[in-house]
């Protein structure tokens, strides 16, 4: 019993940061049909962000806000820059630039920091256990799902109790509609953008806290996690995100759990054939593919 | 004294890929005038309401509103300038709810005349739509998908009428809707047109239209072949039924 209830909270966890990390992917495809393979490079950023900001002498909190709001305003400048003169082209040239932005960015993070891994430095606590009973909840898997509810809450109220949120929802339903009600299409994406990025910043931090230390080359892992949660959960569906994000967690800690040691270096693997047969068995994700962002 | 003019179309032109819809077409309304478009399926009626609203762009002639040339003028500045467009269809946000679509169709006012004037003309609008529609009303924070295909070209006029636009263009108001709302919907036309509000309404072939606008013109082939005043056509079923098939006239009528 106390095994399984670990199992959940570890699930939960890591279901957290791919859950967070889908919707942030999710939201902008559905304004935009933009699939950002550039997303996870956002993170490595925002993980660089705290890092320089704590070295220089800033404080946790200080520091954790200022990152994500960096990422936040980095985000909107790429997209700005790179993506929005596309914006209704074909969804090849999105690709494609999302790649040349991936690349350049990257790029910039190794001029900036050096190709070596770097060690973050996260506050001690970050690294306590809770004891409840008999169950080892490490603080940090309870920091990542606190900051996992603190955002998709905010990201609802935000979506659906506000005009911008109303702005959103209306032009990912039908874009020509919301022009001819007098809505600028590039301020709803600029919105989108940011929202997405301050969700990658958020994740940058979690995800870099628990790994703790970071390459310019750290943006793969959880760029591909994402996309198999979108994919999983059914591409621009808010729900569907966060539900193939943490469906992806569990698959993953079960796997971990029942796969005998010595096959585990093949989970990934063996989690990419699961997602295949879930998508054989249901093409348009868990969800099904229905563009929604709220 | 004769009214100023509201909206002048000179040899617009446009189209799709390499299929041109529109060849050339004139059309001019003087403010508080009513005009009606009307056409076979395919004559580029949706094209030519589209190409006022902004939505596609011409690839040639001129469209002026209120004097001032607009033609490159983009889809979401030209509701500011005072120009809604009922579309065909209605697309209503179905994602929004009803007290939302009709927010959202007045998003232009902020920008026009600041944040606290455009909430309280917000309101007010709100207001005037559910007096006109109780029904919309009764359920304000109901979806916009659950309403009937009637309720939803309420909201759909509502929604236009946010923002207080000089001329509305309505796109086959009564597609899809049984007769009797079809009746309604041109009742509330009606009583739009006797508190003054200049329209430009497409049908494919109605005399419900031709009833109450000034003038009608006839599309053929992105083409207009005829222009006239509304009674005299709807008095002529030879001319009528010459462009486009006179039984579907009278039997719509």
């Amino acid at each position: 019993m106390t095994a399984l209830l670990q199992h959940i909270v570890d699930a939960l966890s890591v279901g957290s940061t791919y859950a967070l990390l889908a919707l942030g992917l999710t939201l902008v495809y559905s304004i935009m049909n933009l699939i950002n393979f550039g997303y996870g490079i956002l993170l490595v950023w925002g993980a660089y962000g705290y890092l320089g900001l704590t070295e220089v002498g800033l404080p946790f909190a200080p520091a954790v806000i200022l990152s994500v709001v960096g990422v936040t305003l980095l985000t909107m400048a790429i997209g700005r820059i790179a993506f929005r003169p596309f914006i209704g082209a074909p969804p090849i040239t999105l690709l494609i630039t999302s790649f040349a932005v991936l690349l350049i960015v990257q790029y910039a993070a190794i001029v900036a920091w050096g190709e070596a891994p770097r060690i973050i430095d996260y506050p001690g606590a970050f690294t306590e256990v809770i004891n409840i009973g008999a169950l080892r909840i490490p603080l940090l898997e309870i920091i990542t799902i606190g900051a996992a509810i603190g955002v998709v809450l905010v990201y609802f109220v935000i979506l659906n109790r506000t005009p911008l949120g109303a702005q959103v929802r209306a032009a990912a339903e039908i874009p020509d509609m919301t022009r001819l009600v007098g809505i600028k299409p590039g301020a709803v994406q600029m919105t989108v953008f940011a929202i997405s990025g301050a969700i990658a910043g958020v994740v940058g931090f979690l995800w870099f806290a628990k790994s703790g230390a970071i390459t310019p080359r750290s943006d793969l892992d959880p760029t591909l996690k994402a996309f198999i949660a979108i994919v999983l959960g059914g591409l621009g569906n808010t729900r569907g995100a966060l539900l193939g994000g943490f469906a992806l967690g569990a698959i993953e800690v079960l796997m971990s759990v029942v796969l005998p040691s010595n096959v585990l270096g093949y989970e990934p693997a063996i989690v990419f054939a699961i997602v295949i047969a879930i998508l054989v068995l249901r093409p348009g994700g868990i969800a099904g593919a229905k563009v929604n962002p709220a | 004294m004769t009214a100023a003019q509201l909206l002048d179309i000179r040899g617009i032109e446009t189209g799709y890929g390499d299929t041109r819809v529109l060849h050339g077409v004139d059309l001019s309304l003087s403010e508080g005038e009513a005009i009606a478009v009307l056409g076979a399926n395919g004559a580029g009626k949706s094209t030519l309401m589209m190409t006022i609203a902004g939505i596609v762009p011409p690839w040639g002639g001129t469209i002026s509103y209120s004097g001032q040339e607009i033609t490159k003028v983009l889809a979401e500045d030209r509701l500011g300038l005072g120009i809604a467009l009922v579309p065909e269809g209605r697309q209503i946000f179905g994602s929004l709810s009803i007290e939302e679509n009709l927010r959202i169709g007045a998003t232009c006012l902020k920008r026009r005349i600041g944040a606290t004037e455009a909430r309280k003309q917000i309101d007010e609008g709100i207001e005037r739509a559910f007096t006109r529609f109780p029904v919309l009303g009764k359920r304000p924070n109901d979806s916009g998908a659950a309403l009937s295909g009637g309720q939803q070209q309420m909201l759909a006029i509502s929604r236009a009428l946010m923002s207080g636009p000089k001329l509305l263009l309505m796109d086959e108001p009564c597609m899809g809707l049984s007769p009797k709302l079809g009746n309604e919907v041109y009742d509330i036309l009606k009583t739009l047109r006797a508190e003054g509000q200049s329209m430009v309404i497409v049908e494919e072939s109605s005399r419900r239209a031709l009833d109450f606008v000034d003038r009608a013109c006839i599309l053929k082939v992105g083409r207009k072949v005829l222009e006239a005043q509304a009674h005299e056509l709807a008095n002529d079923e030879h001319l009528l039924g010459a462009y486009f098939g006179i039984e579907q006239a009278v039997e719509q009528g």
